[in-house]
């Protein structure tokens, strides 16, 4: 099945967004108040896209991210579209992130207990945040297949802690399930039909 | 009139003398005689700066300012920005005096008003392209350190837009602290004349700290605890990752706000990790020193 047809794709630059906020001159994601202004772009951008979309968030212009910054546009707004009464189906891949942008994502990501997925090369992604072992395991499992329909996870995942961990990496939007076809595809999945 | 005898050294370790000065009743106008003056650090300047406002507001006259006698101390004011920014502040007869200087590579942050989020923009761009260097040869950090000390000035500056509810000034400058430590370090110096960390955070934890609830403890809630005003989670972290970051670099982190100091001390230094009764004075005052890195430390 095509991807296209499941999900929408959706890339987004922060660099050129901190370009048009005509008050930031420079490839800075510094201070709070940029930050807020980053994810209100950002959250204007995606209610223009239909739902269910998969947005690719680019970092790869930027030079410095503080922490203040992490916070107001990786963690809040993954924690928004994480919470039920979000605003849209969206689920996201954090792409460019530079050794130097990782300790304050982490930092955040852990700070909220919340993941993220990050791209660290083309079709390569990995997990961020803070998670246990078994949905390290179950994460990988599904990246490296693409997708797996329930009943295959279930013989491969029999523990209560792995069904709990694929439980937890789904509300956490990491893995997207298929209600059509009743399966987990990995988000990976759907960036391979970016580069399709 | 009133004569302040600014110390022969204004650094982070005087410029309390100049606040128990300014601290007074006192609304007499105002001398600042630095007549004597033969060493200025960044918390020299910009603390010299907060007394000179709060003089300002109580009197409202500027005060004076007798230039240093001796003109290298002047020329090096002068570079790091000192005049420009004490314009306002100050009467204007007694910067006159001062050479105008082009500005020259030898600063690393000059002394810079944070009054708006643009300001820390400017600040983490222009230490961006200066701060290489210095951390890398001079300081012997890795390449990825610049990104790091910009994340942790604009973390410091942001205390004062997040917080302080009033304009601040910040300075960072490279020294050869030979008889001090032996070793070249890098100073960071932010103050702003705000409500503090006890103003700040009243509203909210005042209540639960009742009699107690003092500058001390309003210090050490977010020094130590990583409270803040703001009910969300998230906040809070800034000062807590400047620690972690310095802490990693075998640095020192000060805070000053009110009539109380808290420090992170590093083995090199000798003082103790709380200072109060201090003069009382406006706003907070934050300084860090960064050493230089030596092998046997990593």
């Amino acid at each position: 099945m095509s991807s296209e047809k499941v999900i929408n794709h959706f890339s987004i630059d922060v660099g050129m967004i901190l370009k048009d906020l005509n008050s930031i001159p420079n490839p800075h994601l510094v201070t709070r108040t940029t930050g807020r202004d980053v994810r209100n772009a950002i959250e204007v951008k995606l209610s223009a896209i239909r739902s269910p979309a998969l947005s690719v968030i680019d970092f790869s212009a930027i030079e410095v991210m503080d922490f203040s910054c992490a916070d107001e546009v990786v963690a809040r707004l993954l924690a928004r579209f994480i919470c039920t009464d979000r605003p849209q189906e969206a689920f996201f891949v954090l792409k460019g992130l530079l050794p130097s942008h990782l300790e304050p994502v982490v930092e955040v990501l852990e700070r909220q207990k919340i993941l993220a997925v990050t791209e660290n090369g083309p079709g390569l992604l990995g997990l961020l945040g803070s998670f246990s072992s078994e949905e390290g395991k179950v994460w990988e499992f599904i990246e490296a297949k693409r997708s797996a329909t329930k009943d295959e996870l279930n013989t491969v995942f029999m523990e209560k802690e792995d069904q709990a961990a694929l439980r937890h990496l789904t509300d956490q939007r990491v893995v997207f399930y298929e209600t059509s076809g009743n399966r987990y595809r990995s988000l990976g999945s759907v960036m391979d039909g970016l580069l399709n | 009139m009133r004569k302040i005898l600014l110390p022969k050294v204004l650094d982070f370790q005087t410029y309390d003398v100049v606040f128990s000065e300014v601290s007074g009743e006192s609304t007499e106008s105002v001398v600042f005689d630095g007549m004597n003056l033969n060493w200025i650090d960044p918390n020299g300047m910009v603390n010299l700066l907060a007394a000179g406002s709060v003089i300002l507001d109580k009197t409202d006259q500027t005060p004076s300012l007798i230039l240093p006698k001796g003109q290298e101390v002047t020329s090096y004011m002068e570079r790091m920005g000192f005049f420009q920014a004490a314009k306002g502040i100050f009467s204007t007869e007694s910067l006159d005096e001062v050479k105008q200087e082009s500005a020259t590579s030898d600063v690393l942050l000059e002394v810079t008003q944070i009054m708006q989020n643009s300001d820390i923009h400017k600040v983490v761009d222009k230490v961006q392209g200066r701060a290489g260097a210095i951390l890398t040869n001079t300081l012997g950090y890795a390449p990825n350190a610049v990104v790091q000390f910009s994340v942790v000035l604009s973390e410091v500056c942001q205390n004062i837009i997040e917080h302080a509810e009033s304009a601040g000034w910040v300075a960072a400058q490279t020294y050869n602290w030979s008889h001090r430590l032996g070793r070249l370090v890098v100073v960071i110096s932010v103050t702003d004349l705000g409500v503090g960390f006890r103003g700040s955070l009243s509203r909210e934890y005042s209540n639960r700290f009742g009699k107690e609830w003092n500058d001390t403890k309003a210090l050490e809630a977010v020094f130590v605890h990583g409270l803040t005003r703001f009910p969300d989670m998230g906040r809070g972290q800034g000062i807590q990752q400047i620690r972690k970051q310095v802490r990693k670099w075998n640095g020192m982190v000060s805070v000053r706000s009110g009539t109380s100091r808290i420090i992170d001390v590093p083995h090199w230094f000798e003082s103790s990790s709380l200072q109060e009764g201090l003069a009382n004075f406006p706003g907070t005052q934050i300084n860090i020193v960064v050493p230089k890195r030596i092998q046997h430390e990593l």
